[in-house]
């Protein structure tokens, strides 16, 4: 199993109650994406196989549909580890963060 | 002028928003990047005024030419990918998030959009969650994304 098969694994164990959805089939050295949504909150995860993990919390009501359109990811995450604790710190957060373009690992 | 075709409800009249400060010698002076809201407003208005595009790499060519000029004229920051996490320029998605959902439909995936391009050229551009569609353009067939 590749780190985002890995991560969907991982998050379907953690928070049962979260809607996981893959944007389409694993395909060996292809991206793919994760949306994760929790209560109200979605958290939205970019895979690139050769550079880790782009995680977002994007707005699920947005005033302006436009906005969010090619814009990056908010945090990256080399291991597919802390990008999980990453997207269960944005979904148990009480207040939405403010947006922060932060690589890690 | 920037264009303002006025077929998206949400776009306001952009020459109006688009104010740029001219001195007393009617030079202009230097001003503050607008936000990414109005650039991707500008964005979709070019596209839809930009005559049909023929075939999915055309498509896709013209969505990418379109976004770096309108980055390249309102922003001037340098069209430099590996600074993307600083320097607030839009890029386009890359390449590797293309995927053929239909004989004729290729989607590119963003963080919070779809992209669809059709074989024909066609190009719909919507949001994830809500659906809402952003932009709706035919091919030069005349027929949009899901009409092939």
């Amino acid at each position: 199993m590749n780190d985002i098969g890995t991560l969907y694994r991982a998050l379907q164990q953690e928070i049962p109650g979260a809607d996981l959805k893959l944007d389409g089939p694993l395909v060996e050295g292809k991206p793919n994406w994760l949306d994760v949504f929790y209560l109200d909150k979605w958290v939205v995860v970019e895979w690139r196989p050769s550079q880790g993990f782009g995680v977002s919390l994007n707005q699920v009501k947005k005033e302006d549909p436009l906005e969010g359109l090619f814009a990056g990811p908010d945090f990256i995450f080399a291991d597919w580890a802390e990008a999980k604790d990453q997207i269960l710190s944005l979904l148990h957060a009480e207040t939405q963060p403010e947006p922060r373009r932060v690589a890690h690992g | 002028m920037l264009p303002n075709s006025g077929r998206s409800p949400w776009v306001p009249s952009l020459s109006l928003l688009w104010i740029v400060p001219t001195e007393e010698d009617g030079s202009s002076s230097a001003m503050a990047i607008p936000p990414k809201a109005f650039r991707l407003k500008v964005l979709v208005a070019r596209l839809e005024q930009h005559r049909p595009f023929s075939s999915f790499h055309e498509a896709y060519q013209g969505l990418i030419s379109t976004l770096d000029a309108v980055e390249d004229e309102l922003t001037g920051i340098p069209n430099c990918p590996s600074n993307w996490m600083v320097d607030g320029r839009l890029y386009p998605p890359q390449r590797d998030h293309l995927r053929q959902i239909l004989p004729n439909v290729t989607r590119l995936r963003a963080k919070e959009h779809y992209i669809f391009i059709g074989a024909n050229g066609a190009m719909e551009i919507k949001d994830v969650t809500t659906d809402v569609v952003l932009l709706s353009k035919a091919g030069t067939d005349g027929r949009k994304v899901w009409e092939q």
